[in-house]
Formats: C-alpha cells, sequence, structure tokens
C-alpha cells in the first residue's frame, strides 16, 4: 500500500495543482497545493521525503512555467529540507501548528520566489498584492486537509 | 538522527546545486534536454487530467442529451408503429387495387347485376363451408343471392347467402355438405347434382351408369336450377369415383375452378333478369360502379 500510495501522491498533486489552478482559481488565485504538500510529507516523513518530493513537484512547476527554470523546486526542496529539521520542535498533528507554518512558509517562499527573480531575471517577479494576502491564506486553509491526508496515509500504512 | 541529517544535507546539496544551475544556465543545452525530459515526464499525467475533466465536464451534457435521444426514440417508435400500420394498409390497399383491375380487366358480358363484397372472416373449422361477407341487408343482399368468384378472368358459382344482416351476410360454399346445385358436363351435356363434401371438392352424382367421362371437362350450372344463374362455371372433372355396386349412378369429383383457400372478394347476384344487350363501353359500366352495383357474367 505505501508502495503505491506515494507514487498516486505524486502524480495526483501534479494534477490536483494543475487542475486547481485551470478550473477552480478564484480571480486568478489557486491555492498551492504543492507547496502545503511538501510542508506536510515533511512534517510526517522527515526532510528527505520532504526535500525529495518538493523537488520533483517544483521541477513540475517549473516546467509548466517559462520563466525561472529551478526556482520553485530550489524553493520546494528548501521547505521541505526546513520543515523536515524542524517537525521535531513543532506540534505537527495539532490544527493551529499546521496552519500558521503552512501560513509563514507560503510568505516567506512567495519572498523568496520574488528575490529569486531578482537575482537571475533583475526583475522582480510580482504576483501583485491579492496574490501576496490571499495565497498564503488559501494555502492555510488547505493545511488541515492536507495534513490530515498524510497522517492518515501515515497511519494506514503504518 | 545523524544518518536523517547527513542525507538530508546531501539531497539539500544536490537538490539545490541542480535548481542553481537550471537557475544560472537557463538556456545551456544539458538544462533545456532536461527541461524536454521533463515534460516529457509530467505532460502525459496532465493531457490525461484534461481529457478526463473534459469527459467529465460533458457528463451532464451527454446524459441530457441521452435522455433527450430517448425520449426522442420513443417518439420516433411511435411514430414508425403509425407507419408501419400505415404502410400495411397500403400494402393491402395495393393488394386490392391489383385485385380489383385484374377484375375490372376482365370483359364481362353483364348478364347478372350485383355487387362485389369483400370476405371479412373464415372459420378455419369450417374452411370449405360457410364465410362472412361485408354487405348486407342495407347494399341489398337478399337471402339465396348466387355469389360468384372470379379468377383468372372467369367467373365462377362458390355459393349462395344463407344468412343476411344489415351490413353482413353469411355464403355458404358449394363444398358445404349442405350445398346442392343442378349442373351439367359443359360437352356431354350430361346432368346431375353438385353436392359438397366438406372439402376443397366437390360430388356430382346422378349421372347415368353408361357415360363416358374426361378428366378437366367443366361442369355448368343447370339450366333446371332454381337458384343460381344458368351456365356459370362450377368447376372441372377432377377425378371418376369407383363404380359402387349399390348405386344405380356414376358419381365425379369435381374442382371447382375458383380456389377457395384465396378467397377475397366474391360478387353478389342481386337479380337474375333477362340478359341485357351486349357489354356495355366502360363509361356505362362505370355508372354502374358509382351506383355500387356491378354486373359479371360466366
Amino acid at each position: 500500500m505505501k508502495y503505491i500510495f506515494w507514487p498516486v501522491l505524486f502524480v495526483g498533486a501534479l494534477v490536483l495543482q494543475w487542475w486547481w489552478s485551470t478550473y477552480l482559481s478564484i480571480g486568478g488565485l489557486a491555492p498551492q497545493c504543492l507547496l502545503v504538500l511538501t510542508v506536510a510529507v515533511a512534517a510526517y516523513r522527515g526532510p528527505e521525503m520532504g526535500q525529495g518530493m518538493g523537488f520533483f513537484w517544483g521541477l513540475f512547476l517549473d516546467t509548466l512555467g517559462v520563466h525561472l527554470f529551478g526556482a520553485h523546486a530550489l524553493l520546494l526542496s528548501l521547505m521541505g529540507f526546513l520543515v523536515g529539521r524542524l517537525r521535531r520542535q513543532v506540534d505537527v498533528a495539532s490544527l493551529p501548528p499546521q496552519v500558521l507554518a503552512v501560513w509563514v512558509l507560503s510568505i516567506i517562499y512567495s519572498l523568496l520566489y520574488h528575490l529569486l527573480g531578482l537575482m537571475f531575471l533583475r526583475e522582480f517577479l510580482w504576483w501583485g498584492w491579492w496574490a501576496f494576502v490571499f495565497v498564503p491564506i488559501m494555502n492555510a486553509c488547505l493545511a488541515p486537509f492536507v495534513f490530515y491526508l498524510i497522517d492518515w496515509t501515515e497511519r494506514a500504512t503504518g | 538522527m545523524q544518518r536523517e541529517k547527513r542525507l538530508s544535507n546531501i539531497f539539500l546539496f544536490g537538490f539545490t546545486s541542480f535548481s542553481l544551475i537550471c537557475l544560472l544556465m537557463p538556456l545551456s543545452q544539458p538544462v533545456q534536454m532536461v527541461r524536454l525530459l521533463l515534460a516529457y515526464g509530467f505532460y502525459p499525467p496532465i493531457l490525461r487530467g484534461e481529457e478526463s475533466t473534459k469527459y467529465l465536464r460533458s457528463v451532464p451534457a451527454n446524459f441530457l442529451g441521452l435522455l433527450r435521444t430517448d425520449q426522442e426514440n420513443r417518439q420516433l417508435k411511435e411514430e414508425l408503429k403509425q407507419k408501419d400500420l400505415l404502410r400495411a394498409e397500403l400494402e393491402g390497399a395495393l393488394e386490392e387495387n391489383d385485385r380489383y383491375r385484374k377484375l375490372l380487366g376482365f370483359q364481362p358480358r353483364l348478364h347478372h347485376a350485383g355487387i362485389w363484397a369483400q370476405v371479412m372472416e373464415r372459420d378455419p373449422i369450417r374452411w370449405y363451408r360457410s364465410v362472412l361477407v361485408n354487405r348486407g341487408a342495407e347494399n341489398g343482399v337478399v337471402l339465396n343471392a348466387s355469389v360468384l368468384a372470379v379468377e383468372e378472368n372467369r367467373a365462377s358459382l362458390i355459393g349462395r347467402i344463407v344468412e343476411v344482416r344489415p351490413n353482413v351476410s353469411k355464403l355458404l360454399l358449394v363444398t358445404d355438405e349442405l350445398s346442392s346445385v343442378a349442373a351439367y358436363l359443359k360437352e356431354t351435356h350430361w346432368e346431375g347434382l353438385i353436392e359438397g363434401k366438406g372439402g376443397a371438392l366437390l360430388r356430382l352424382n346422378y349421372l347415368p351408369l353408361d357415360a363416358q367421362f374426361k378428366m378437366g371437362q367443366e361442369v355448368l350450372v343447370s339450366p333446371t336450377s332454381a337458384v343460381f344463374p344458368q351456365d356459370i362455371s362450377i368447376g372441372r372433372v377432377f377425378r371418376v369415383l369407383p363404380r359402387d355396386p349399390f348405386l344405380t349412378f356414376q358419381v365425379l369429383e369435381i374442382k371447382p375452378t375458383v380456389s377457395l383457400e384465396k378467397l377475397k372478394e366474391v360478387f353478389i347476384i342481386k337479380r337474375m333478369g333477362p340478359r341485357p344487350p351486349p357489354p356495355l363501353p366502360l363509361g356505362g359500366r362505370g355508372d354502374e360502379l358509382k351506383s355500387g352495383t356491378e354486373s359479371v357474367s360466366p
């Protein structure tokens, strides 16, 4: 079960991210499902898994985009590493830390992405205030469901 | 724990290095190759997702379309049933028309006035005995009226009316056991009495013992018949029955001229007046048709 689950989760997350941003975006805004998933996987499975999944999900996002090939991969693998390392200091089983962590990491992610744009493209890839404010909130709202899914899988697969 | 840290550091180093190379040299050939390979790997799930989404989004429309098609199908089936009925009616009418045309093509000498009637009911148990026709007292049919049928342009006696109702009459066929007709052989003029046998054949009785008969000789209604018009064909000699030592006459089996098994229309004679003048032109005959009566002759 667990050997099937992770590949399925990986591909399913790709499709979910694409589907949500294509069909369910509100005013062009959609939650960053892959970021939330990376945080959740790293929180439950450690930095290796978090980094690995985050890196490849990031590559997927980079492949879909046109600018900064490698930025999402770098940022998501960093998020996975960071959360994986800090997971023992945070109670990932309770709701407030999950929401707060995802909200903070979303803002950091956004800022770092803009910073990478400034570094490598010499322009600040600003998504706009709406996206800067609401996407982290959307991510935070999605976090409990994603954490619950990973938690349930952890318990189900042992 | 240490192993986890070390592994995660290696991963971090590897992933970061790779990402930075991609970020630093986005247009280099290796990075472009990687990008291409990743596109090959990542696009199919998106493509499948797109197809699935399209499929799912079309489900309500397809379902509605299916319902509409079902309704349309039911409606068309009903229409088809109606059309089938119409077609059956049309085929019947065409067949009837063909028969009438054939009948009208027959050049009759107008000896007997009467009306055409259709066989409307035939009891399988009494197949060779009686039939119901769709003309009755309101159409001028009277009791004991002679009934003829035409086959291959020849009129032949097939029976008489034994029961008359306002719109329906019962025809007793010559093949019924209760039927009897005074008849004679056309060539030899030997006269006898035809009786029905309840089957396809008739029986001609009371023929002299010394008379000779040939197969296929025609048998006509005798002028001595009080009920039927004379000289109308009834049938042809089918078989000479072996002589019965206890009988003082010979018996023949006669095959009716008309196939009673496939009787469709009959001609009921309303009056047997004196022989009218030679055949009328088509116009005159048409007038008679319009008045609901027609004539036929043997």
